[in-house]
């Protein structure tokens, strides 16, 4: 017999609906607590793992791995409002998923936070050039997702110049770059390189517009560092290094960070732990990078990531890039190519 | 018969020491280290093993047919098997250009120190011209790598070469009879090598209560482990941090031990292990173990296998797996024909 529920769900989502609409930091860990529980229950396989020490916040719940989301349907609850995959740019073989049955949290967490930080704290519509393909083309993208969310509302217009089957539109963003208007910029770092490789000398973005950066640089065409990123940027486009907001989301999570170091919506903490204990790690030392996502209400809020950071002391991250697989001694298969073969 | 190469089983001494160190730097305690190279070399010490290998030869073999010179690329592979080949090579009597895996020159080093007619002759992997100027040395060529590797270099290696490719398969068991005997031979086959290698256990099917036998290896591997120790890598940590959550988050048992860690799983499909001494144990499936038998080297058991077993899939009594008898054929292919100069098609 399924053990019943800490309280309802409807009662939980309401209490972090209305934390998405004030955020007050004062609540954070009482509702972690509720959310931690409720999830140990709702979710059978997160509630096997509770079960081995049962936590009593945010900080020790038991972290899952997001490897984890290529192997199990960590939601609670049945449908899918949409369900989002990863990239596989992070690891060969099988993509992860996250079935998320209700958007509401994602939606309204998504808006406060990209107007504080891409917009500059300034939410009137101004045009917007994606490099990001809609949603309508990749459905089980959150950053899609997120972008064509917000579009409506805060572009006057959106020129999306990227899209899966034709790459890069470069007379579309052209012509958006061409514009008089303070333009707001989105793209990945891969989508990025290949604007930026692609544009004539003569073309920049107007004075005053802002960029968002999201996704790293590593395995594709070339390989930059962070520097080396915003002085093309600079010298391209025109976009000054204030004026580019990292972005760090991920398929399984609901929250974003923004910011240089990333500063974590308010839904959301990070921890750098130790990447064989797991044991937290103080601020300035490198180590695995773990989240608890308040708004994952129906999957799991406690995710260990395979990203290397550090934290300052407010909490902000600096990422370092991937943490290294070890090195498989001897002549035995991987899993990935096990997989393969035996597909 | 190969008295130069077998010099190497004084590991404390000469080049057997020299190739103790190398294997070491590998990434082994110098315990598992000397424990896996002895295996290799007490399989050819065994009585009468160099002559049953031999006697995989035509009694009227001409002189011709034998390679001068025999191309040994370890692409990816222990040391035990680095040696495996340049033996076989030099029971021919054949001269050994021998290529190591990347960080184990030092090896080759040391078995070239053993025996005069083999010679080190490394290049990195993107050297082509480096490999293909290998290729033309040899009249024959034996690669132990993966199937790109194996698949690339046998496009390259010169037609009139004899050819013998090894690729990369993985190993499990097959337990009827759970008891303290059979977990002690896979705690054995666990530990040897660190899991390294295609011989070692992925997993092992168990008819009788998988939990029963996890708990029964993880209290055998706590005892042997201290005669074998292991430091896990920083990198292998959070593999074998998803492994373990991923078996308690499916309903099943994890044991851990100082270095190793055995898990259960209610599912009985292949799953292959993260490394660095991490065992599944699974309830047994026919179907499971026949829908891996293409990536399988070597199936262990106490009983009779569940299901016929194809000719590359090696039969042995747990405790055996990471000590195959030098008679053993890798992937079911002979040890020496080919690298005789038949005419036969490659």
């Amino acid at each position: 017999m399924t053990a019943p529920l800490p309280e309802p769900r409807e009662r939980l989502l309401a209490d972090l609906l209305a934390f998405v609409a004030a955020p007050d930091p004062g609540t954070f860990d009482a509702l972690a607590a509720r959310v931690v529980a409720y999830q140990a229950r709702a979710l059978p396989e997160y509630g096997r793992l509770a079960a081995l020490a049962p936590p009593t916040g945010w900080r020790d719940a038991p972290l899952v791995p997001t490897d984890l989301f290529r192997d199990l349907d960590l939601c609670s609850l049945p449908g899918a409002a949409a369900t989002f995959r990863t990239s596989g740019t992070t690891g060969v073989g099988r993509r992860g998923a996250r079935r998320v049955p209700d958007l509401r949290l994602y939606d309204a967490a998504m808006r406060a936070p990209f107007v504080a930080h891409v917009l500059g704290g300034d939410p009137r519509p101004r045009p917007w050039l994606s490099l990001i393909p809609t949603a309508r083309e990749l459905p089980d993208s959150s950053l899609s997702h997120m972008v064509s969310g917000l579009a409506p509302e805060l572009a006057t217009t959106l020129t999306t110049a990227m899209s899966v089957e034709g790459g890069l539109d470069l007379d579309a963003a052209l012509r958006a770059l061409a514009g008089d208007a303070p333009l707001v910029l989105l793209t990945t770092g891969f989508a990025l390189v290949a604007l930026l490789d692609a544009l004539p000398a003569a073309a920049s973005a107007p004075p005053g517009s802002r960029l968002m950066l999201t996704g790293g640089f590593k395995g594709r065409s070339r390989e930059l560092s962070e520097p080396e990123v915003l002085d093309l940027v600079a010298a391209r486009l025109g976009v000054p290094p204030a004026r580019v907001v990292p972005e760090y989301g991920m398929t399984e999570l609901t929250s974003q960070a923004y910011g240089r170091p990333l500063a974590p919506n308010p839904g959301l903490r990070f921890r750098v732990v130790d990447p064989v204990t797991l044991d937290d790690l103080p601020a300035g030392a490198d180590g695995l990078v773990a989240c608890f996502d308040l708004l994952n209400l129906d999957n799991v809020s406690a995710i260990l990531t395979g990203d290397l950071g550090r934290l300052d002391e407010r909490g902000r991250l600096t990422l370092h890039g991937r943490a290294p697989d070890a090195v498989r001694r001897g002549c035995s298969l991987t899993a990935e190519e096990i997989l393969e073969r035996l597909r | 018969m190969t008295p130069a190469l077998l010099a190497l089983a004084d590991l404390d001494r000469g080049p057997g020491a020299a190739l103790l160190a190398a294997t070491a730097r590998v990434g082994f305690s110098e315990p598992v280290a000397r424990a896996g190279l002895l295996a290799e070399l007490d399989a050819w010490r065994a009585p009468g093993a160099l002559d049953a290998v031999l006697a995989e030869l035509p009694a009227d073999l001409p002189a011709a047919a034998r390679p001068d010179t025999v191309l040994v690329i370890a692409a990816r592979t222990l040391p035990a098997s680095t040696l495996r080949a340049v033996l076989m090579a030099r029971l021919l009597g054949a001269r050994v250009l021998l290529k190591t895996a990347s960080g184990q020159d030092d090896v080759a080093a040391a078995i070239a120190a053993a025996d005069p007619a083999v010679t080190p002759r490394p290049f990195a992997s993107t050297d082509l011209i480096g490999r293909d100027a290998a290729l033309a040395d040899a009249d024959a060529v034996v690669v132990l790598g993966g199937d790109s590797t194996v698949a690339d270099v046998r496009a390259n290696a010169p037609a009139a070469a004899a050819f013998l490719g090894y690729g990369h398969r993985v190993s499990a068991a097959w337990v009827d009879h759970p008891d303290d005997a059979v977990a002690a031979g896979l705690a054995a086959d666990l530990l040897a090598w660190d899991q390294a290698g295609c011989l070692a256990p992925q997993l092992v099917w168990c008819a009788g209560d998988p939990v029963d036998l996890a708990a029964r290896v993880a209290a055998a591997v706590h005892a042997l482990e201290p005669a074998l120790p292991m430091d896990l890598p920083p990198g292998a940590a959070r593999a074998r941090h998803t492994a373990a959550t991923l078996a308690t988050m499916r309903g099943g048992h994890v044991f851990g031990t100082a270095t190793a860690r055995v898990a259960t799983l209610p599912d009985p499909a292949f799953r292959a292990s993260p490394g660095h001494r991490f065992l599944w144990v699974l309830p047994a499936d026919e179907d499971a173990l026949r829908a891996s038998l293409p990536v399988l080297s070597t199936l262990a058991g106490d009983a009779p296998a569940a299901v016929p077993l194809p000719g590359h899939v090696r039969r042995c009594a747990p405790g055996a797996m990471q000590r195959p008898p030098l008679t053993w054929r890798h992937d079911g292919l002979p040890n020496l024909l080919p690298m005789l100069r038949l005419d036969a098609p490659r």
